[in-house]
């Protein structure tokens, strides 16, 4: 599902990305791609790393292979990051790549911000993430 | 004229009854959703399994646990035979000392957190420099100026020893014959003393391991002891509880004053932030400003933990974890920038909080009114940057004091056997 055409506030549901069939898709920022995010692990757990996958197409569908990515976020009302480093080093093909080392501390409204270098340009999405 | 009576008495029981009714219905409707979800997630009932168990074959071993239990007490295990675990964590202190800063054989730069209750956290040491309840319990031994001992001594200790030699047979098979002094000296160990130091550099790296693996066994029983030492349920759990089932129960269970400094706890307090969870504690590392002790030489906290971990032999990854998935995570993805580690320390549990003064981590401050006096009015940060900067607290004296009225509603006494909280000696 598409939820928002650039980064507006996600629906709140408690099944937003929990799993793929919940995966929350938006816009980057420039609306030239789609990113497609949920969290491998149902339902997203508290207090443990874990992983999550980033898909990303351009604006004809197609997969964007191989790209250079950043992830950080936090609780912005909290004015914390993660209290983790997560990273993404793994390309799992069809435009998938793994988002290694989440960990979120506790319930709430987090982020999740993906950088993306591509054609030295710099696409950015943010995920707007409600724990509960 | 009687009737009247009557009726005016009656009108006077019907205006107090519904008077009592509305109170409660004000209590009723005093808890939003959100508010009920913070406090259900901060009952004692919602505590998971400790980290510990997976990490640590002994961590369910009776025996190792009893063995842990006299090691705990234990003199013999110091430089000078006169400092043990229960040293700076006395029971009747709820296992910390009193002091501002703990007493081993020298004075320390950190205040003695207690133990009740730290096993459900991943990050031991204020720092967080060991990431499991037995890496923590090697380290004061052969710190020079806690226990000031070696390893080898320690493990001499017990060897000699007939009952400590039995109990730790029961837990971890026979012992090795230790008689030989020429490869096993007494006094051996990487520690600071040079002749200890020297001692192990010339034993044989075959017999060091020797050495080492008894030891470590040692500090996991100690940690099976550790973990008999939980917080019970303190009256916030039972108000918890019937807040679920009956609101109008619940507010019997705390008075006005602390329910008003719950709320403010879980709101205007923003104490909720960072003290949340079972414990009372995300047991994450946090830079709230405290004063440095030293205005000289600073607490560089998290900073320098985050380096020690991950130069320690004996952190996750080490052969001496048990758990047969060695899931190191947490080491994997830890933060180590200097900007995003410097003067963090570890959130400590408020779980008892009345029972554990000084507070931060080098006992800057005598009570809890000025513990909640820093956080409303935080100092400059002398080292990094501060948490507390987004977060103004703007509390009046009365909140301030309900807010301290609900902090004593954490205590409770702890969860064990009479016997496990006083020395087996």
């Amino acid at each position: 599902m598409l939820a928002s055409a650039n980064n507006t506030e996600s629906k709140n549901s408690k099944l937003e990305y929990a799993g793929k069939e919940h995966a929350v898709a938006i816009l980057s920022e420039s609306g030239n791609y789609r990113f497609t995010l949920y969290s491998k692990s149902v339902p997203i757990p508290l207090k443990r790393i874990h992983s999550w996958i980033l898909k990303i197409e351009d604006k004809s569908g197609e997969p964007v292979s191989q790209a250079k990515l950043f992830v950080n976020g936090g609780m912005p009302a909290h004015r914390h990051g993660f209290p983790t480093k997560p990273v993404i080093k793994k390309y799992l093909g069809n435009g998938e790549y793994l988002v290694e080392g989440i960990k979120f501390t506790m319930p709430g409204f987090w982020e999740m911000r993906f950088t993306m270098n591509v054609n030295r340009q710099r696409e950015r999405a943010i995920f707007k993430i409600t724990l509960h | 004229m009687r009737k009247r009576v009557l009726t005016t008495f009656s009108g006077i029981v019907i205006f107090l009854c519904t008077g009592i009714v509305f109170t409660q219905a004000n209590d009723a409707v005093a808890w939003n959703e959100a508010e009920r979800a913070s406090i259900s997630r901060l009952s004692i009932h919602a505590l998971g399994e400790s980290p510990e168990l997976k990490v640590n074959r002994v961590a369910k071993d009776a025996k190792a646990a009893e063995l842990g239990h006299h090691l705990f007490f234990d003199t013999r295990l110091s430089i000078n035979g006169k400092v043990a675990c229960a040293s700076c964590h006395l029971p009747e202190k709820y296992f910390t000392d009193g002091r501002k800063t703990a007493k081993g054989i020298n004075s320390v730069n950190r205040n003695a957190p207690t133990v009740v209750g730290i096993n459900h956290s991943n990050w031991l040491f204020l720092d967080g420099r060991t990431d499991s309840l037995w890496s923590q319990a090697m380290q004061p031994l052969e710190n020079e100026h806690e226990h000031g001992t070696n390893r080898s001594h320690v493990v001499h200790v017990v060897y000699k020893d007939k009952k400590l030699h039995q109990l730790y047979e029961a837990s971890f098979g026979a012992m090795p014959d230790l008689l030989n002094k020429a490869r096993f000296p007494e006094q051996a160990g990487p520690v600071k003393d040079r002749a200890a130091s020297y001692a192990w550099q010339n034993m044989k790296k075959s017999d060091q391991e020797i050495i080492t693996g008894i030891f470590v066994n040692l500090a996991k029983a100690i940690a099976a002891y550790e973990l008999k030492l939980n917080p019970s349920p303190a009256r916030f759990d039972h108000f918890a509880q019937a807040l679920e089932k009956n609101e109008a129960k619940a507010a019997e269970i705390l008075n006005k004053q602390e329910r008003a400094g719950l709320k403010l706890f879980l709101n205007k307090g923003k104490c909720n932030i960072c003290h949340n969870g079972p414990m009372f504690s995300d047991f994450s590392f946090h830079n709230i400003a405290t004063p440095q002790l030293n205005a000289k030489k600073y607490d560089w906290g998290r900073y320098k933990g985050v380096n020690k971990l991950l130069r320690s032999k004996f952190n996750c990854r080490s052969q001496y974890n048990d758990d047969p998935e060695k899931n190191c995570d947490e080491i994997k993805y830890i933060i180590r920038k200097r900007e995003h580690t410097i003067g963090l320390f570890r959130t400590p549990s408020l779980r008892n909080i009345t029972k554990t003064a000084p507070y931060m981590h080098a006992g800057q401050y005598k009570t809890l009114k000025e513990v909640i006096d820093h956080y409303v009015d935080p100092p400059k940060t002398l080292v990094g940057t501060s948490d507390l900067i987004p977060f103004p607290i703007d509390l009046t004296k009365q909140e301030k004091q309900q807010l301290e009225a609900f902090l004593g509603t954490l205590d409770s006494d702890i969860d064990a056997a009479q016997k496990w909280l006083t020395s087996p000696h």
